[in-house]
């Protein structure tokens, strides 16, 4: 098939976009630390220690997210493991759960006031806890859906070649998963070398301080804006170096073994339950306690004072009210999802319409940029929009466009060549195709993009964080600075705030999702 | 539709996908209401011609219809209705949907769209389905569906690439009946790739042999058979009795090559019986059972070569056929030869 005129000027503007949203952003931060002071970052010791400190966190929290998220992930492939799709849930939820309901979760379980007693704030456990519990989830996900893909089959052929159960893991099941292992691991490495929101919340003394959290504490704090872009470009680098497996890993796990849905029925059911428990238990009691907290709050508040506080403006000086709150979250949600939609609906097309390659790669730029680094590099280039009414939906939708583009890419490339051969032969133009039938063919996928999309930007943390002001303040934002109050009535707002995002970040995916899964069979064309 | 000449001239037509040449100077005429058949073996280049016409690969040539040149215009300006081997139907509408897609681009208006979306339902035996979900249809009715979105908007060309692959072979020789009449009652110019060679013959008014890219015949389906252009396509066609180079040394007239119509010639078991003039001695091998008698394996030692010959059961003498060794007599009449001479 030829490229479509369309899809060009697209790809055009999508281009032009992500060089004002995101290198934009990155060439001010390189003119930043041009300056002497600036890079005068590079040589202070203090600043390699906290690397050293931060990979050695990311590595441990990283391994035991891997020994917890890996028997998990077998048992998940499992196809006797009972109540499986139930476990497949609870292990989704880690995945669109906001960083700041993750760490008020984490804090309600074992903080101070918490559901278990312990008080572990401040200390290498609950970061490491909270890693775990935070990315438990991805490990079992990945792993567990590409052994799924291929194992059974597998496993029966080599059974029947005459390999034992411990035979067959040793040389089916660990070298099948061995990539999407590689590829986990390095994801979880490099969210938790970038952990922002958690590390705040949980673990707020100087010591546990990753690079994002430094580079938002002297945008913030000593407003050092040279020493935080140096320190940005380095998280930068790191990142795209660390980057790498994970991409390599994850390039051969896309030419792995076609599904395999049907499996055989083993009598693994209690080493299964086993296997699974644990991660289980782990994402299941933070978000428990958060649950059971936020119904009854510690301290001498209650639910009804929390919500009461709430819809009213607030009693204590300097916070934000929850309504206010509420309402610029679901409006930032909105704008920043539908502008997602359109870049990378736009990159999307370029790229699978006419194949302009580079700038898949170039989608996935933001994701590199951190959130709080975007937001840095916005605020350089042009401060009074960065700080303004569209600065904080301008930086989630380029937070949520590689989510956006990356789907699209996938669904427009599902789309098999022979339609589009038909529709062209029936008449149907480029443009006329993408409209009657590519974006019909792909409507679950944007559906569940753009629930993704919002999902992401109702509870983004960082950028949020560092753009923020009083009339800007979204429901993360307003948690965390609840958070930071002493006294149990403030406390009591924040588990309340924190059930109200899980729920809304819940409700969006659940909603947006099915509604993009019913097909339509009228054409309205 | 009154067309000045043919409705499709290709001139000089060439596809390549990088350095392997798909097809090349293919020139080839279909008139108004005209179905060529396109064979040849796998690899040939027959797919390759049709996704040239209809616009889907890049070609080198002209493709001229009805006074257009199609070979600059796009896939969706040319006019050219294709059946796609896999259906390629869309599974976001429903049956009525899917018929409907050409009517909605060619600007129908929606009465028109809407009667003549019956009418080829109608047609196709499936007006009853109109409102159905495209995935619930079986292979055959898949296929009609594709056929009617094809034809709905009555395109002046079709090309169909093996539109009957997938089909079982009862409903395949219906179905390809059908569509050759329905193509003739729309006057439209059309190209149909099969590697069924009696699918081919049974329903287009010329057939088209492609080799290695190449035409290598363009004839009527009776002299395809009887009047092939080379050895290469004798045997396409099915072809036993032919022979080249050393083994056609010894044939009658000493030709370069030559094929034997087997079903021309005549072959007497007794030698006692009166044998004819243009008889020649031959004894038979042996025998392999058909469906609908013999194929006797006979040895011509003046020839000095084999011939495979085929006996209805009733011909045979107490209806067995011969025992290995029993000799006979076979009379090829000089229309069962078909003889090439060495190129000069």
């Amino acid at each position: 098939m030829r490229p479509a005129p369309f899809a060009h000027a697209l790809g055009g503007l999508a281009a032009a976009a992500l060089a004002l949203g995101v290198l934009a952003p990155l060439a001010a931060l390189a003119l930043r630390t041009w300056d002497p002071a600036a890079a005068r970052t590079f040589a202070d010791p203090a600043v390699w220690g906290q690397v050293g400190r931060t990979t050695l966190q990311a590595g441990a929290s990283t391994l035991a997210a891997l020994l917890l998220g890996a028997p998990a992930a077998w048992a998940l492939a499992r196809p006797e493991l009972p109540l499986r799709r139930l476990w497949r849930a609870l292990f989704v939820v880690p995945f669109v759960l906001p960083s700041l309901v993750a760490a008020t979760a984490v804090l309600a379980w074992v903080g101070p006031r918490g559901l278990l007693g312990v008080d572990l704030r401040d200390s290498w456990w609950i970061v490491v806890l909270a890693h775990a519990f935070y990315n438990v989830g991805i490990v079992a996900r990945i792993v567990g859906g590409h052994l799924e893909g291929a194992a059974p089959r597998l496993l029966e052929a080599a059974a029947a070649l005459g390999a034992s159960p411990w035979r067959r893991a040793w040389r089916v099941t660990l070298p099948t998963a061995a990539p999407a292992i590689v590829a986990s691991t390095a994801l979880v490495f490099l969210f938790c070398f970038t952990s922002f929101g958690v590390i705040l919340v949980l673990a707020p003394a100087h010591e546990f301080a990753t690079l994002e959290v430094e580079v938002y504490r002297r945008v913030a704090r000593t407003f050092d804006l040279g020493g935080a872009s140096a320190l940005a470009l380095l998280q930068l680098a790191l990142v795209l170096l660390l980057a790498q497996p994970y991409l390599r890993a994850q390039a051969r796990m896309a030419r792995g073994v076609a599904r395999v849905t049907e499996g055989a029925r083993g009598a693994l059911r209690w080493p299964a339950l086993a296997a699974v428990a644990p991660a289980g238990a782990l994402v299941a009691l933070p978000l428990v306690a958060l649950l059971a907290l936020a119904a009854s709050p510690p301290g001498g508040a209650t639910l009804a004072g929390a919500v009461r506080s709430l819809t009213t403006p607030s009693r204590i000086v300097g916070l934000t009210d929850g309504p206010t709150a509420l309402a610029n979250s679901l409006r930032f949600g909105v704008v920043a999802t539908v502008l997602a939609l359109l870049l990378g609906g736009a990159i999307a097309l370029a790229v699978e319409r006419a194949g302009w390659r580079w700038l898949d790669a170039m989608g996935l730029l933001p994701w590199a940029v951190s959130a709080v680094t975007l937001g840095l590099g916005l605020l350089l280039v042009a401060p009074s929009l960065a700080s303004g009414a569209w600065g904080v939906p301008l930086a989630h939708a380029l937070l949520a466009t590689p989510l956006v583009a990356r789907v699209g890419v996938a669904a427009l490339a599902g789309v098999p060549v022979a339609w589009r051969e038909a529709a062209a032969t029936l008449g149907a133009s480029p443009w006329r195709a993408a409209r009657r039938l590519d974006l019909p063919v792909t409507r679950a996928a944007w559906a569940s993009a753009a629930a993704f999309a919002f999902a992401a930007s109702l509870g983004e943390f960082g950028a949020a964080l560092l753009l923020r002001r009083p009339e800007t303040t979204t429901l993360p934002v307003a948690i965390a600075e609840r958070l930071g109050r002493p006294g149990a009535a403030s406390y009591a707002e924040a588990l309340a705030l924190s059930a109200l995002l899980a729920l809304l970040v819940g409700a969006s995916v659940a909603l947006i999702d099915r509604a993009g899964g019913r097909r339509r069979r009228a054409d309205p064309f | 539709m009154p067309v000045d000449g043919p409705a499709l001239v290709l001139e000089r037509l060439g596809v390549r996908y990088g350095s392997t040449v798909a097809l090349a100077d293919v020139d080839l005429a279909v008139e108004a209401g005209e179905v060529v058949a396109v064979v040849g073996p796998s690899g040939c280049g027959k797919s390759s011609l049709l996704r040239a016409v209809a616009g889907l690969v890049g070609a080198s040539g002209r493709i001229r219809a009805g006074g257009r040149a199609l070979h600059a215009l796009p896939p969706h300006r040319r006019g050219v209705g294709v059946v796609f081997q896999d259906h390629a139907l869309f599974p976001h509408l429903d049956v009525a949907g899917n018929v409907a897609f050409g009517l909605v681009e060619a600007r129908a208006a929606s009465l028109v769209r809407r009667a003549r979306v019956h009418a080829w339902l109608e047609r196709v035996g499936l007006a009853d389905r109109a409102g159905d979900d495209v995935e619930r249809l079986s292979g055959g009715e898949r296929q009609r569906i594709a056929l009617a979105r094809t034809l709905a908007p009555q395109p002046p060309l079709v090309v169909l690439d093996e539109p009957f692959a997938s089909l079982d072979p009862g409903l395949r020789a219906r179905l390809s009946a059908e569509v050759a009449s329905w193509l003739r009652e729309l006057g439209a110019a059309a190209l149909f790739v099969t590697h069924d060679l009696d699918e081919a013959l049974a329903i287009a008014d010329r057939v088209a042999v492609l080799r290695a890219g190449r035409l290598v015949q363009l004839a009527a389906p009776a002299e395809l058979m009887t009047r092939p252009a080379d050895p290469w396509t004798a045997r396409f066609v099915g072809h036993d009795n032919v022979w080249e180079g050393e083994a056609a040394a010894g044939l009658p007239g000493s030709p370069a090559a030559a094929l034997l119509l087997a079903e021309r010639t005549r072959w007497w078991q007794d030698p006692a019986t009166v044998p004819p003039e243009d008889g020649t001695p031959a004894r038979c091998l042996g025998a392999t059972p058909r469906r609908d008698g013999w194929r006797l394996e006979l040895e011509v030692p003046a020839w000095g070569v084999r011939v495979a010959w085929t006996a209805r059961t009733r011909e045979l003498a107490g209806g067995s056929p011969p025992t290995a060794g029993t000799p006979g007599t076979l009379a090829a009449p000089a229309d069962a030869w078909r003889r090439w001479d060495a190129p000069r």
